[in-house]
């Protein structure tokens, strides 16, 4: 007898209300979860659609996704999948950029200044960017499988998400939004080091 | 050119989007899932090539 195997999902809130009306952006490693796992966007959708929240993709991080794709039919099997209307990719123009590099650069300070400059714990270039651009963004969140890039000084984590793989494994995902109280005194002890 | 500024600002909230993106259509979920489902092979193929962003 066949025993089908149920891929499950467990959220560690019972109401994640608190979501209505935000902007969620997702890092490389979820949207390729989302896209590599069968049923695994359907269950994600059915848990979260009921906060209407929206789905966002970063023009890096579309970038890091779409990398090195090179057989035509996979590029465009992506291409497709990204350009289903559940996601809406954001601004990228000059005059967002230059702001994004500007919140880039002062987290990647802080980071450096928090975790005593050690190389191993600094976060990607595309990781940057992506919270830098949560940082710009009212209302937004960012959910990924690498939390130690969106670190504890400066981003808070609302939600955690488990995904039960086949083989039994746990892989969790967090919800995290960035706290410009955690960000303003983190700069503020940065900038003292120049005063 | 212009560089990296001297002093840079944080830019906190300054950024909005237009209201009703907050509906999910359905239709392009099961479109999506069915796209995937009917591709497994290729997706399948190309993970093993990109093992390493579940690493």
């Amino acid at each position: 007898m066949n025993i089908e195997k149920k891929r499950n999902i467990f959220l560690n809130k019972s109401d994640i209300s608190f979501l209505k009306n935000h902007y969620l952006f997702l890092d490389n490693d979820f949207l390729s979860m989302l896209f590599y796992k069968n049923d695994f966007l359907k269950d994600f959708i059915s848990i979260f659609n009921n906060s209407e929240i929206s789905l966002l993709i970063d023009p890096f991080v579309e970038f890091e996704f779409l990398r090195e794709v090179f057989l035509p039919k996979q590029q465009k099997l992506k291409e497709n999948f990204l350009s289903e209307d559940f996601f809406t990719s954001v601004e990228n123009h000059q005059e967002v950029f230059l702001k994004l590099q500007e919140n880039a650069i002062l987290l990647s300070r802080i980071y450096a200044h928090q975790n005593n400059n050690n190389k191993k714990t600094g976060s990607s270039f595309v990781d940057l960017f992506l919270a830098a651009r949560s940082m710009l963004l009212k209302n937004s969140c960012i959910i990924t499988g690498n939390k130690k890039d969106f670190p504890l000084f400066v981003f808070d984590t609302l939600a955690v998400l488990n995904l039960e793989e086949d083989e039994g494994s746990l892989k969790s995902f967090c919800v995290l939004k960035f706290n410009e109280k955690k960000f303003s005194s983190c700069l503020l002890k940065y900038n003292k080091l120049h005063s | 050119m212009k560089s990296l500024p001297k002093n840079p600002k944080p830019h906190i909230g300054e950024d909005t989007l237009p209201v009703g993106l907050f509906k999910i259509d359905k239709n392009a979920v099961e479109r999506a899932v069915k796209l995937i489902k009917e591709n497994k092979h290729l997706i399948d193929e190309y993970r093993k090539k990109e093992k390493y962003i579940f690493e």
